[in-house]
């Protein structure tokens, strides 16, 4: 199986960022720098060992648009405030803030989209509440996360990747959530899941399907 | 716990109300607080929507900031000035710091004789309005310190208290309500596999689509295997519900 290029999956991306109507912004956009920022904080914040290189290579952030009155207050945090608020004013919208790393092939690129299309789906559904939950709850985010890194072993799987090193990968990137015992015991349990469902079905709720119609739209076939 | 949390539940809205939005407006209120009068009209004037939407959380968050001046003013009355002359200056050092929060009050160096006179007049304990005393400051150092230390320790408060965590989870949409269901067990809610959580909720394995749809088995089916995993299976595999 060949190699999915980098610039065919970013078309991809897109073209569905479009059509959820997501913001969508790349590497080298000075947003990224503010979020970059905003994450590294929380990380040093909490003590989690995750440096500012490390955010600002590889983590890929999802967040959500903000109402009018709170972008005005986010416009007041020192230094990352205007990038931030310019951030949020951007017509309310989810934005996905896609890493360095996340493109570094096209495969990953397409398995981490697709991994921030379920974070999408759980904002357009709970909104800046649900944010507020995630932050709170370790086990909000293990219920939110696993399935999302369901979607990215599905791509990865129907890609070339094996199923078993795929959710071993995605088991290892789910211990920097900060999940207590209870939260990492309902993401194994999600993760295993997933992986089943990938062995029995070769797709992971519609994922794979939507994964092959894109592609094949761009010429490509798995 | 469980119980203390249905006891708990129909006063979140108070517990919101009456504690949490008190934390986070205060600390807010403490923070945008500009030093002198000047740099407040001026930021008023360049953001107009800005200062309205500072105002309007003034006005409904408790403002300790002005206590504390309040405080200070009070506590440097009482203990710097000689007991005769206490009254007045004390009475015009309020009336200007007062006078502060109504921009049209308080005379500027434009008015000449009456505004140095008036400093003059108050001597050591007066307040001077162009340097200000913490009134109105331009986000400064020790306000944002206090107000991150603040932020943190609300937070740490927030994420650490399992009452809070239980209110939070109720309280936004897209989280599963608790069921009557054993932590780790899965199953099949129709057509998508759930697993049960620590807290009795039964959470989804498949994600939402991006429009926030929740993704499910179809056109397969929901299976759970031997081994307890709930999952996807092609329709011709069939299985046990």
């Amino acid at each position: 199986m060949s190699a999915i290029p980098v610039d065919l999956a970013l078309r991809i991306i897109r073209r569905r960022a479009d059509a959820a109507g997501v913001e969508l912004i790349l590497p080298g956009d000075p947003r990224r720098d503010a979020i970059v920022s905003l994450v590294a904080l929380g990380h040093s914040v909490q003590g989690t060992g995750v440096t500012r290189a490390h955010v600002a290579e590889g983590v890929t952030v999802t967040l959500p648009g903000v109402p009018g009155p709170a972008a005005v207050l986010l416009a007041a945090i020192p230094y990352v405030g205007g990038a931030l608020a310019a951030l949020a004013q951007a017509a309310g919208r989810t934005s996905v803030c896609l890493s360095p790393a996340a493109l570094a092939t096209g495969e990953g690129a397409l398995a981490t989209w697709w991994h921030e299309e379920g974070h999408c789906g759980s904002i357009a559904r709970g909104g800046l509440i649900y944010c507020g939950a995630y932050l709170l709850a370790p086990e909000v985010r293990a219920g939110g996360e696993a399935p999302c890194y369901g979607n990215g072993m599905a791509v990865r799987v129907a890609t070339g990747s094996d199923v078993d090193d795929a959710a071993r990968q995605a088991l290892a990137s789910l211990e920097s959530y900060g999940l207590d015992d209870d939260a990492r015991a309902l993401a194994r349990g999600i993760v295993a899941s997933a992986a089943e469902t990938i062995r029995a079905t070769g797709d992971h709720g519609g994922v794979v399907a939507e994964l092959r119609a894109e592609l094949a739209a761009e010429g490509w076939v798995l | 716990m469980q119980h203390a949390l249905d006891l708990a539940r129909p006063y979140a809205p108070l517990i919101l109300a009456l504690v949490v939005w008190p934390i986070v407006g205060a600390a807010l209120s403490w923070w945008l607080w500009w030093d002198t009068p000047e740099h407040w009209e001026a930021y008023a004037k360049a953001h107009p929507g800005r200062a309205l939407a500072i105002r309007a959380l003034r006005t409904v968050s408790p403002h300790l900031r002005k206590l504390v001046v309040a405080w200070r003013d009070y506590a440097a009355a009482r203990s710097s000035l000689p007991p005769l002359g206490v009254a007045l200056p004390a009475e015009k050092t309020g009336a200007i710091v007062v006078s502060e929060t109504r921009p049209v009050a308080h005379p500027t160096p434009a008015d000449g004789v009456a505004f140095d006179a008036q400093r003059v007049a108050l001597g050591a304990v007066t307040v001077d309005p162009a340097k200000g005393d913490g009134q109105r400051g331009s986000v400064d150092l020790p306000g944002l310190l206090t107000c991150l230390i603040a932020a943190i320790l609300a937070g740490a408060l927030l994420a650490g208290c399992p009452v809070v965590r239980e209110v939070a989870m109720r309280a936004a949409p897209g989280v599963p309500d608790p069921v009557d269901c054993r932590p780790g067990v899965q199953r099949c809610d129709g057509l998508a596999p759930v697993v049960c959580s620590a807290s009795g909720r039964e959470w989804p394995s498949l994600p939402r689509s991006a429009s926030g749809e929740p993704r499910t088995c179809a056109p397969g089916v929901c299976v759970v295997s031997d081994g307890g995993v709930a999952h996807c299976a092609l329709a011709a595999d069939g299985g046990g519900l």
